[in-house]
């Protein structure tokens, strides 16, 4: 079920009510949360349900197994059955075709053609997440950081939590779990915020996300038609794109829980205003990056092993997480650009600090800021790009001066004005917002003014806002 | 929790009030949805004797204006373009709600019976549907509908016109609508109560399709063994029972068509054979076709006619009405009259002479009468009465040009607009005519004049000075 689906119009409010009807009897509130994220899930493909019940159910029982023995070679057989487990599912599911496609690739190079077919099967959907938020429970419980739950009913309501299921943010079960445990009082107030992000989110999704698809669709889809500032506007436009994408659908996954009583947490903190890559993975998508951070590298060595093998850390975290958002070799690339320029950087703190003597140093905003964002966008292409080749068609076709009318992208005048501007009106709102709680300023408006604003932002989406028969446009990160 | 249920509740209120509100800007009206839209403002004080349906065939076939100078009735067209009788089906339900007509003609033509949700050709014609659903207030009746011949996401969608055509905000001003519908190609269509004359002839390829008409009757009604569906059959009888449980009569019929003539003839023979077998009315006026003089020349294409098709089988279906049905009791005759058709009937008697004896432009062109009317606010209709035996094959290398000055003449008041020769031909009389939107009925002079394609020679100009227009049109 997609959040910006007419099922999901039905469905939530339905919960929501239901949600609150139940909400004092803590077991049946947690019945009714597992329930209803398994049907959210099933709405997709019932099938796979199956996945998430024996990823939940492994890891409950090999938490407990981890908790209650003293052995140190049982607790790693066990955390080794909680990866086999987790890893296989996702390695099984996601990457089997990358592996025998890199594997054929790789005979060719030395001129053997073997005659191996790929094989059909189904990513499910937001295997990459869940599977990552279950295994932070495992090793948590195994670096003895948390203790394992008795509670089975809330251990997978925590897994299979609707609202961030698919696509994040990535919880760690010291932070969810808890929540689990308690009931929630009606609070007018977190339910109103909730409802309001929920609105953003779905503003970022469906008037600029796909609104900027429909550019960056049509010209990553045809790269051999575009040149010059078209691969470029598509480029930046993806940038966009995916950030509106993402993090609506952070926003509206944060706010649903919060008008159910839950927090979750932050993933996203206008990335684009980063001076630097590793500034911007301190913003984008947090909760991935803090979860490669723990769980990746510091148990590779961090930076506790001297400068080369930080930097090599470093690197390899980086590719994992390209290979992480995709099984191809434009995601390892994105990764290891990130990764290469994270290198440099480390290895430049010092002369970076001389340079920027302070945070709000002039040449931050007039250099690091933009050159920051070019190679975000240099990185996106191969990101977004159907192929390497496709990825290299578009940097070269870049340099050329052959184009067409802005017009020929896609989008009419009109349309155009509408993105750029609502862009524009983000960035704005993104830097305000960094000064003053627009939420607390709303709150002290006078009700005609802030139902004035509620009715503007609905009705923005409803006009402005892409929709309609055949053109529900699924998240981006639905496929990782 | 109270104080949110109560503020959701209000601020749902709200909402919905806003979107009703809204709505009217969403519709997406053109030439082709003016049906509905215009019916819906005008069936709130009329009544009417007979009501046309179907698809863009029966909007091109059947001339209300023509039904009324024959019969004596009032009518109105409220076919829609890409209407499956499926769509008709809910539109008789909803139009049957507000009036009660004595006749409702249901054309029915091959492949617009059941909406095909798996053939291409079928579903592009789906959001010609769907605007039609949006001249409709949100009931049950129009969800189930939707649900029923299209899908449960479709209903969301059409619920209303803001979320359909929301895609389309930068039309959404009504200004916008005028404008495309005013400047168009406007001296190319002549409209009223719902039916839509083109002035188009058919291209080379239709003439080509059309030359297989003249292997005979005989010869197409072998060579096609196409069958009327059970659904179709179903859906045709759910009209009648319909119409029935009204004491309303109904007549099917399917308007000619050279496609419906060469490639579809067996199915209308069917549906004539199931006609008599259910025992509903039908007539297959592809099969009348020469009775009712057809040509070629009266097709814009190979599925519609053009004004003068039009102009021919409403006649034809008048004189059938009349033979075949009584009207114990007529409606009061009062409706939308200004409109071309309505004028010619009356051989301009009805209109605002400013030439009322011959005046030769050259050789070949005499006009014996211009009259002028106003079918609009604003928008005033020039209709010229060329000489007896005048052919249009002797006008088609002509342009006409009217030029006028409001107030002062002065080059800066000069307005000028050129007319192809597009002839209309009524009881053995020529007629062309000018549509223009005249914003100050102030004239000070006014030539009328023509020109020969590609010459730089005008003929001589008739001219009429201090004219001031007359509002006689709908306000």
């Amino acid at each position: 079920m997609f959040f910006n689906s007419i099922d999901f119009a039905i469905f939530f409010p339905i919960v929501f009510i239901l949600y609150w009807i139940v909400a004092k009897n803590l077991t049946l509130r947690n019945i009714l949360i597992l329930a209803s994220s398994y049907v959210f899930y099933g709405w997709w493909d019932w099938r796979f349900l199956f996945l998430i019940i024996i990823s939940s159910l492994v890891d409950f029982i090999v938490g407990q197994k981890i908790y209650k023995t003293d052995s140190k070679k049982k607790k790693k057989g066990y955390l080794l059955i909680s990866l086999i487990v987790n890893l296989g599912f996702l390695v099984y599911f996601k990457y089997t075709n990358f592996f025998i496609d890199t594997f054929v690739e790789s005979f060719r190079l030395f001129g053997q053609e073997l005659e191996v077919s790929t094989l059909n099967i189904i990513l499910p959907v937001g295997i990459s997440f869940y599977t990552f938020q279950t295994l932070s429970y495992t090793i948590d419980i195994y670096r003895k950081q948390l203790k394992p739950t008795k509670d089975i009913l809330a251990f997978f309501s925590f897994v299979a939590f609707f609202p961030q299921l698919v696509a994040g943010p990535i919880e760690r079960a010291s932070h969810l779990l808890p929540q689990f445990y308690k009931t929630y009082k009606f609070n007018y107030n977190l339910v109103k915020s909730g409802l309001l992000l929920m609105a953003f989110g779905l503003f970022k999704k469906m008037v600029i996300a796909d609104r900027a698809a429909i550019i960056v669709n049509q010209v990553y889809n045809n790269p051999a038609d575009y040149h010059g500032y078209e691969t470029i506007l598509a480029t930046v436009l993806f940038a966009f794109q995916i950030y509106c994408d993402f993090s609506g659908y952070s926003d509206i996954a944060i706010g649903i829980a919060r008008t159910m009583g839950f927090d979750l947490m932050k993933n996203f903190d206008s990335p684009y205003f980063s001076k630097s890559i590793t500034e911007f993975w301190r913003r984008w998508h947090i909760s991935l990056s803090t979860w490669f951070r723990d769980y990746v590298y510091i148990p590779l060595g961090g930076s506790r092993n001297g400068k080369y093998r930080t930097y090599a850390n470093l690197f390899i975290v980086f590719v994992v997480s390209g290979l992480w958002h995709g099984a191809a070799i434009t995601f390892v690339i994105w990764g290891a650009i990130h990764g290469v320029i994270i290198v440099i950087e480390k290895a430049l703190t010092k002369v970076r600090k001389k340079i920027f003597t302070s945070k709000k140093h002039i040449l931050n905003y007039i250099i690091a800021l933009p050159f920051t964002f070019f190679i975000v966008c240099f990185a996106w292409i191969f990101f977004r790009a159907n192929s390497f080749n496709d990825a290299m068609m578009i940097i070269n076709n870049s340099l050329k001066k052959e184009t067409k009318s802005i017009f020929d992208l896609g989008l009419e005048k009109h349309e155009l004005i509408l993105l750029f501007s609502t862009i524009l009106l983000l960035l704005l709102f993104e830097i305000f917002h960094k000064k003053y709680n627009v939420a607390k300023i709303l709150s002290k408006l006078y009700l005609p003014f802030r139902w004035s604003f509620y009715m503007l932002i609905v009705f923005t989406i409803i006009i402005f806002g892409i929709y309609g028969e055949n053109t529900i446009k699924e998240f981006i990160y639905f496929q990782f | 929790m109270k104080q949110l249920i109560i503020k959701i509740l209000l601020f749902s209120i709200l909402f919905f009030l806003i979107v009703k509100l809204s709505e009217k800007y969403f519709i997406k009206e053109d030439r082709f949805n003016f049906t509905n839209y215009t019916f819906n403002k005008v069936s709130d004080t009329l009544d009417f004797d007979i009501l046309f349906f179907g698809s863009s065939k029966s909007y091109c076939s059947y001339n209300p204006t023509i039904f009324k100078n024959n019969l004596k009735v009032n009518a109105y067209n409220l076919a829609g373009q890409g209407q499956v009788l499926e769509v008709t089906n809910f539109v008789i339900d909803e139009v049957l709600k507000k009036i009660h007509p004595k006749l409702i003609v249901v054309d029915v033509s091959k492949g617009m019976i059941v909406f095909n949700k798996v053939d291409s050709i079928s579903s592009s014609k789906k959001s010609y549907q769907l605007r039609i659903f949006d001249n409709f207030p949100l009931t049950y009746n129009k969800l189930k509908y939707i649900y029923k011949i299209y899908n449960k996401n479709d209903v969301l969608y059409t619920s209303s016109p803001l979320f359909r055509n929301h895609s389309q905000w930068i039309d959404m001003s009504e200004f916008n609508f005028k404008k495309n519908y005013l400047e168009g190609k406007n001296n190319l269509f002549l409209s009223n109560n719902g039916y839509i004359g083109t002035l188009f002839e058919i291209d080379k390829m239709g003439v080509e399709v059309s030359k297989q008409m003249n292997l005979g009757y005989n010869h197409l009604k072998q060579s096609n063994k196409i069958k009327v569906s059970d659904k179709e059959i179903e859906i045709i009888k759910e009209i009648k029972i319909k119409a029935e449980k009204k004491n309303i009569e109904v007549l099917f019929v399917s308007a000619p068509s050279i496609k419906g003539y060469v490639k579809h003839l067996s199915f209308y023979e069917d549906l004539e054979k199931i006609s008599k077998k259910i025992g509903f009315n039908y007539l297959n006026l592809n099969k009348h076709f020469y009775d009712i003089n057809l040509t070629v020349n009266d097709f814009k294409d190979i599925q519609h006619m053009n004004y003068s098709g039009g102009f021919k089988t409403s006649q034809y279906v008048s004189a059938y009405i009349s033979d075949n049905y009584k009207f114990d009791k007529h409606a009061e005759i009062n409706y939308l009259d200004n409109n071309v058709t309505y004028h010619l009937l009356n051989h301009l008697e009805k209109t605002e002479k400013i030439l009322t004896t011959p005046f030769p432009f050259n050789e070949i062109i005499t006009i014996n009468e211009i009259g002028y009317f106003e079918e609009s606010k604003g928008r005033y209709v020039f209709i010229l009465k060329f000489k007896e035996k005048t052919t249009k094959f002797q006008l088609q290398n002509f342009r006409g040009y009217v030029r006028y000055y409001n107030k002062a003449i002065k080059e800066e008041n000069k307005q000028v607009s050129s007319f192809p020769l597009k002839t209309l031909e009524v009881d053995n009389d020529m007629y062309t005519f000018v549509r223009l939107y005249i914003k100050n009925i102030d004239i000070s002079k006014l030539d009328f004049f023509f020109m020969e394609k590609g010459a730089s020679k005008a003929s001589k100009f008739y001219t009429i000075k201090e004219l001031k227009l007359l509002n006689n049109g709908i306000r």
